[in-house]
């Protein structure tokens, strides 16, 4: 279904590491991996989760794949071609099993600097990041996002028709009557009265002000929106209104989304794919339905067996994950989770997992997958070359947990 | 983790330190025992220059031993308004409660309310100016403070903004302890018997356990030393001790040295005696301040509050204050305190008390700022415990940890909570009855069975309906159209009702009242023609 439409967003190995600075004369003295290798692909239509604990980068992955920040490496395709996008899934393959922490410095063999320069010429002709002035602002109409806070998010000097205006204008859309045609236009898209356009923010409330958010957003007729937790700050009735809208929205124009969210149970109500971050990294991506269903990461268990669910008589196993999380300062050693994982084994905390296809379109960074794994180059390459079709789904791999979390 | 070289693995959940003291608390208490508190027609207003907001109009609820009531609500509905009215914290001016009945055990936590202001309203606007007595709401506030923290404890919503940047943890919650139990704590400081002969036995005991690198064994040990000296303190410091010390040389070394430490000469001694006299006068008067609120007409005496206060004042001013001499005399009574918050932070599941209690807020995550506010709140054993939104900053993998741990000092104290929230999924999970808001007034009230089974006020209905359900994920979400009124001028009759599917003619003229629908399970609305409740 989705994946026969067209790519929008393809983000490939992005990483953000922010620097910490500190002794005596402030220099670099370590990095919070704040986003540490993040790959996915948006389709057209189609709205993808990102799910994670607060800390984890998803807030900063929304920003990488809209250069709203710049990334520490990385390439984010805006609209990529068939073409380009099995190139690139050639090139990275070839690259993986060098890109690990231990081949740092070292040199490369000939068939990976060649990849290398290859990737460097396509991201210079396609990636985001490669892309300066009129080329990157004309992209910047079609990614658009909605943020988080719709109490800080809007400015309370301007008026609600200069702040849906206010895109318009600095992309020079239009006339100034046309303008105020698409300003009313926008409101009664997101069920606001065209005389809201004439009061200030503060005159609304949590619900409201978020509309007036995401009217922002659609001003351009934007391809793909981030949706930064757009319904964290809201009641559930209001959560609701706003949900619903963007549903609407989405049929309605075949927009894409990145649903960024820690509440797994409006994840599942939006979208059709699924990513899970942990500290920094991906350790599950799988559609929606096989998510929920059978999550395969113990960290994914954990998180969907602590989800309350509104029902007094379902009462089942929880998982109830010990200690804190680690600082992205300084990750664990070996697999990030191994520290609170409740099926930790002695591998995990040596050698980090990569990201597999375990299941067609699942793919977990788990140890527990496959039994016979053999080491992070070879399942790594091996992956990349299974059809999407894939052979048959490996049933008896399931760990122990499966069958706590499930409900 | 511990930042020393540990001889020993780290130890995943401390033992409750309940196995400590000497009497343990009942093991399981009674689940909806007798009524602990009983709000009746509480009405709580905000008088502000545009009018007078009506942020609770009637609120009427009981709570009993042992039992989780769940509040819930929108925003705005008015249920922070009324934990904060219990605990009469109403930010006052610009707030009032102006009428109703807070009943804590007999006592009315509300007594002499009418006397306390007037209101006169202003004619031509919708203002209203009050004239308060301060020296009766003076009194009010002093008299809150037998019951506040100590009887009737509070979780706030957000930890990060509830605990003081500049103090360290182990500060702020000794301070707590030493208000709530600081006789207990000086008593075990000035009966203590560090004689190094007497705890010799236990401690060669204890480099035994730690050479065999058994925790349990360890912490046994560790209790058995603070038993031969008396003191508990002793037992969660000898622990670890213990825990740290690499070499055994260090380690006995280190431990005689606590033990000599428990020794106070006789000044420092003589200032302790003084601080728990202070203690007593407190309890004294606090035990004036709850006999007055229940209205035992032999026990009232302003007189003997005045006593006590100039008492204590005059102990304040004593040779100790003197600048420097205070604070060193004061400090084994902060080292005591500090070994007393690491034992309670135990309690709360926390893995490296030590180092947490000597940290500072900003060091640590928002669920362990929880605990820290959940160890605060339970350290006085109260008797209710109001939860104001305790879950709703953090993540839900912590969430679990925080509902756990909440349920688990529940069963182990007995404490009554009055959980508030705007998380219905929560409520499913742990509340045993639960009160629908809206708009100032409870429009539903019922087991969490019956409310999630069968609900029965639209705006109940509605909450629920708009929840996106895990386990139905298809569901097209519905959603209560509007939002919550501005409560400046409340819709007239049902406040419900300019958003209800069911809207009456009725609806707008007249407030429904309570209806009684089944054993335990009443509501608002004129959609049901049970018997009525109350008034």
């Amino acid at each position: 279904m989705a994946s026969s439409a067209p790519v929008v967003i393809s983000a490939r190995n992005v990483r953000k590491y922010f620097p910490i600075r500190g002794g005596l004369l402030s220099t670099h003295v370590g990095d919070v991996r704040a986003v540490d290798g993040v790959s996915f692909d948006v389709h057209e239509g189609e709205t993808v989760g990102l799910v994670g604990e607060s800390g984890f980068g998803k807030t900063t992955v929304g920003r990488l794949v809209l250069r709203l920040i710049e990334p520490t490496a990385g390439h984010t395709f805006y609209r990529p071609s068939p073409a380009v996008t099995s190139r690139l899934d050639a090139l990275y393959g070839t690259l993986n099993p060098y890109s690990s922490s231990q081949n740092n410095g070292g040199t490369l063999p000939p068939v990976a600097e060649a990849a290398l320069r290859e990737l460097d010429e396509i991201a210079n002709q396609y990636s985001l990041y490669r892309k300066h002035g009129r080329a990157m602002r004309d992209l910047r109409g079609k990614l658009q996002i909605v943020f988080q806070d719709p109490f800080g998010s809007l400015s309370p000097r301007m008026l609600v028709r200069d702040i849906i205006a206010e895109p318009l204008e600095i992309h020079h859309a239009g006339t100034r009557a046309e303008r105020r045609r698409r300003v009313s236009e926008l409101l009664g898209q997101v069920g606001l009265n065209p005389e809201h356009e004439w009061r200030f923010p503060h005159e609304f409330s949590g619900g409201q002000r978020q509309r007036i958010g995401i009217a922002r957003a659609l001003a351009l007729r934007p391809e793909f929106i981030v949706l930064d937790e757009p319904t964290s700050a809201l009641d559930v009735s209001v959560q609701a209104q706003i949900l619903n809208i963007l549903r609407h929205l989405q049929n309605e124009q075949r927009l894409s989304y990145l649903f960024i969210s820690h509440h797994l149970s409006v994840v599942r109500a939006m979208s059709q794919r699924v990513v899970v971050m942990y500290l920094g990294k991906i350790v599950e991506r799988s559609p929606t339905d096989a998510l929920f269903s059978t999550p395969l990461h113990p960290y994914t268990q954990a998180l969907l067996s602590a989800i309350p669910i509104p029902d007094p008589d379902l009462k089942r196993e929880r998982i109830v994950l010990q200690g804190d999380v680690p600082s992205p300062a300084a990750p664990p050693p070996g697999c990030r989770f191994h520290t609170r994982c409740p099926a930790v084994m002695p591998v995990c905390s040596k050698v980090e997992p990569p990201l597999i296809e375990v299941r067609p379109e699942h793919f977990v960074a788990c140890h527990l997958y496959p039994a016979e794994w053999t080491g992070p180059a070879a399942t790594r390459a091996a992956s990349l070359s299974i059809p999407a079709a894939g052979p048959e789904p490996p049933l008896s791999l399931s760990p122990p947990l499966a069958s706590a979390a499930g409900h | 983790m511990p930042t020393g070289p540990a001889a020993v693995p780290t130890e995943p959940k401390p033992p409750l330190p309940a196995a400590l003291s000497e009497t343990a608390p009942p093991s399981a208490a009674p689940i909806a025992g007798e009524v602990v508190l009983d709000v009746q027609d509480l009405r709580t207003y905000f008088f502000t220059y545009a009018g007078v907001v009506k942020a609770l109009d009637g609120v009427t609820f009981q709570l009993r031993r042992g039992e989780t009531l769940g509040m819930v609500g929108e925003t705005g509905c008015g249920k922070s308004v009324t934990a904060f009215s219990v605990v009469r914290l109403i930010p006052d001016p610009p707030g009032r409660i102006v009428k109703g009945r807070v009943l804590f055990r007999g006592a009315d936590l509300l007594r002499g309310l009418a006397a306390e202001a007037s209101f006169h309203p202003l004619k031509g606007t919708p203002r209203v100016k009050v004239s308060r007595r301060f020296r009766l709401i003076r009194h009010a506030n002093e008299r809150m403070e037998a019951i506040r923290g100590r009887r009737i404890a509070m979780i706030f919503q957000e930890p990060t903004q509830a605990l003081n940047p500049v103090f360290s943890v182990a500060n702020q919650v000794g301070e707590i302890v030493y208000l709530h139990r600081g006789t207990e704590v000086l008593d075990e400081m000035l009966t203590a018997t560090p004689n190094a002969r007497d705890v010799a036995p236990a401690v060669a005991a204890l480099m035994t356990a730690v050479a065999g690198k058994r925790l349990d064994e360890i912490r046994r040990a560790a209790i058995e030393v603070g038993r031969a000296a008396h003191s508990s303190r002793l037992a969660t410091e000898a622990f670890y001790i213990a825990r740290a010390a690499n070499r055994p040389p260090v380690l006995h070394r280190d431990l005689l040295a606590a033990i000599a430490h428990l020794r106070i000469s006789p000044f420092r001694r003589q200032y302790l005696v003084y601080r728990r006299r202070l203690l007593e006068l407190r309890e004294q008067t606090n035990r004036i301040h709850i006999a007055e609120l229940s209205g035992d007409p032999g026990k009232t005496g302003g007189k003997s509050v005045v006593r006590a206060r100039m008492l204590s004042e005059r102990l304040r001013h004593f040779y100790f204050g003197v600048w420097g001499v205070r604070r060193w005399v004061h400090k084994p009574l902060d080292e005591a305190l500090f070994w007393r918050v690491v034992r309670i932070l135990e309690g709360v599941h926390i893995a490296n008390p030590v180092q947490v209690a000597r940290g500072f807020p900003h060091e640590l995550s928002g669920g362990m700022l929880q605990r820290v506010m959940i160890a605060m709140a339970l350290s006085a054993e109260p008797d209710v415990l109001l939860a104001d939104e305790p879950t709703t900053a953090l993540d839900v993998t912590i969430q679990a940890q925080i509902l756990e741990l909440i349920g688990d000092l529940r069963r182990r104290i007995g404490t009554a909570i009055l959980l508030i929230t705007h998380d219905l999924a929560v409520l499913a999970e742990v509340a045993d009855r639960v009160c629908v808001m809206y708009a100032g007034q409870i429009v539903e009230h019922g087991t969490t069975r019956e409310i999630y089974r069968q609900p029965l006020h639209p705006y109940t209905q509605g909450l629920l309906a708009s929840v996106p359900r895990m386990d139905h994920p298809e569901k097209e979400l519905s959603s209560i159209p509007g939002s919550v009124p501005d409560l400046l001028v409340p819709p007239n009759g049902c406040r419900f009702h300019p958003r209800c599917p069911y809207a009456m003619p009725i609806c707008r003229e007249r407030r429904p009242p309570m209806t009684q629908e089944g054993p335990d399970h009443t509501v608002a609305c004129y959609l049901y023609k049970g018997p009525r409740v109350g008034g």
